[in-house]
């Protein structure tokens, strides 16, 4: 490429008019770009862990809970069905790491911190999830 | 088949410049992220239509001078899981 074309590589012409494109840094692909701020967390450190995770969450209706933590038609072989009740964000944090989660079995607890690690922005109990992954 | 994204309306977003990093205020959450580069970019281009992550791909060559051996496919597909996992973005179902 000569010297020119070089130049103009970063460069494009629209009706005699050059605009320079802005140049933009891509980073690593291991490196994370986002950190969130999020204002309702803003407590002491003890009561972020006594948040609320109901599970199942109130955009479930009806449906089991399959060993992977996907929500399935009732009655569906090897799936739970759901106690209803809400566990705190402690009970969540310590069941992520083994433990059971009060009330339930171990295959049951798996199933349903499964359930947990697959809740989406907007789903009840994602907030507090979240703030279980966030360092202290 | 490329999953396709969507990210928040522009009118649900509020954008302020910093020198090293911008602050995107998402209104229906009232979460602040603090973004860096390529994040508000990756933003602009699905803003104005790229959904795919191979689309994104190339609007960001298309429209940026980006770094010479960037391995910008895998640093999008990178950033639109985090972007994705903090509510800036959504999936589209198909």
């Amino acid at each position: 490429m000569t010297d020119q074309a070089a130049k103009n590589a970063s460069q494009q012409e629209t009706n005699g008019i050059v605009t320079r494109r802005r140049a933009l840094m891509m980073g690593a692909v291991g490196a994370s770009a986002v950190v969130s701020i999020k204002p309702a967390l803003a407590q002491t450190a003890g009561s972020v862990l006594n948040c609320e995770i109901p599970i199942p969450g109130n955009h479930v209706s009806g449906g089991y809970i399959a060993p992977d933590g996907k929500i399935v038609p009732p009655d569906t072989p090897g799936a739970f069905a759901p106690q209803g009740r809400t566990y705190s964000g402690e009970e969540v944090k310590r069941a992520m790491r083994g433990s059971s989660l009060p009330g339930t079995s171990y295959e049951e607890s798996q199933a349903y911190v499964n359930y947990v690690r697959r809740l989406q922005y907007g789903q009840s109990g994602f907030t507090c999830y979240a703030s279980l992954q966030m360092p202290r | 088949m490329s999953q396709q994204f969507k990210a928040a309306n522009s009118e649900d977003i509020i954008l302020h410049l910093l020198d090293m990093m911008t602050l995107v205020f998402h209104r229906p959450s009232g979460l602040t992220h603090i973004v860096a580069d390529p994040v508000p970019a990756i933003l602009e281009v699905m803003q104005d239509g790229a959904s795919t992550p191979s689309q994104i791909t190339a609007a960001l060559e298309k429209n940026f001078d980006l770094e010479e051996g960037a391995d910008v496919e895998n640093v999008v597909l990178a950033r639109l899981d985090e972007m994705y996992a903090l509510g800036l973005i959504e999936r589209v179902s198909e």
